[in-house]
């Protein structure tokens, strides 16, 4: 892959919506004490309303926004903080970014990346 | 009894997630999440002690109902539901605290429904 100004773009799309998700389902379970379950449905649920125009599509808004509320589930990212959030997001979209061509179509592979991606943030902050 | 729930739970999930998707047609994040929404409110308002896991259960297998048609067919995301309650069960509590288990889960079950297929189709010929 020929790194360029139009993948960077990408990328940063992908990472604001990831953390956007994350930051919104944490919001509502901290602001609203709803579940982590119905918090990330509910984020996911919102977020699938976002118009579907090319770009949004190319860029698997609805997918991302899905994959950081799952982030946000776990109670060992969101109770470390903001620092936290921010690089398992980065982590997160970055893999996504990269990975998801060859998981596509398999269940789970959104729930997958959010899971190695809060393992990962944990394990940098442990032993970074 | 929290087993079989869990069991029947899953493959309410995976099902209804399947047929939004194939049937209806909906996105796939909105099929899952709604039909989490839906039968989050429902079994709230039920007197269960073991309602989280049930939620949980049913939001980690409308993962598994959100393959690809060209992956799975019906029948196998039945049997792909079926593990990920079984793993669901015995493993997810080893995940706590880290966000994606659920979805981690539901990859492995359809990832080893899917490669099992591949493995009998491949020694049929």
């Amino acid at each position: 892959m020929v790194f360029s100004l139009k993948y960077f773009e990408l990328w940063i799309l992908k990472f604001g919506t990831f953390l956007l998700g994350c930051s919104f389902c944490f919001f509502l379970q901290s602001q609203y004490q709803l579940t982590a379950v119905v918090a990330a449905a509910l984020t996911g649920f919102l977020g699938s309303f976002i118009p579907d125009t090319k770009r949004i599509e190319s860029t698997h808004v609805h997918a991302t926004i899905y994959m950081g509320a799952f982030v946000a589930m776990g109670s060992r990212v969101v109770n470390a903080g903001p620092g936290q959030i921010l690089l398992v997001s980065f982590l997160g979209s970055s893999i996504y970014f990269f990975m998801s061509p060859y998981f596509k179509g398999l269940g789970g592979r959104l729930g997958l990346i959010a899971f190695i991606s809060s393992l990962l943030g944990v394990a940098i902050r442990f032993w970074g | 009894m929290m087993l079989w729930s869990v069991l029947l739970v899953a493959i309410l999930g995976a099902q209804v997630t399947y047929f939004l998707i194939h049937k209806v047609h909906m996105p796939t994040v909105r099929a899952s999440s709604a039909s989490t929404l839906i039968f989050a409110l429902i079994v709230g308002a039920l007197n269960i002690s073991f309602v989280g896991a049930l939620q949980a259960a049913f939001f980690g297998a409308t993962f598994v109902g959100m393959t690809d048609k060209s992956r799975l067919g019906w029948k196998r995301v039945l049997l792909a539901s079926l593990i990920f309650g079984v793993v669901f069960v015995f493993l997810i509590p080893l995940a706590q605290g880290f966000g994606g288990g659920l979805g981690a889960a539901a990859f492995f079950s359809s990832s080893v429904v899917y490669s099992a297929g591949k493995m009998l189709r491949k020694s049929n010929y």
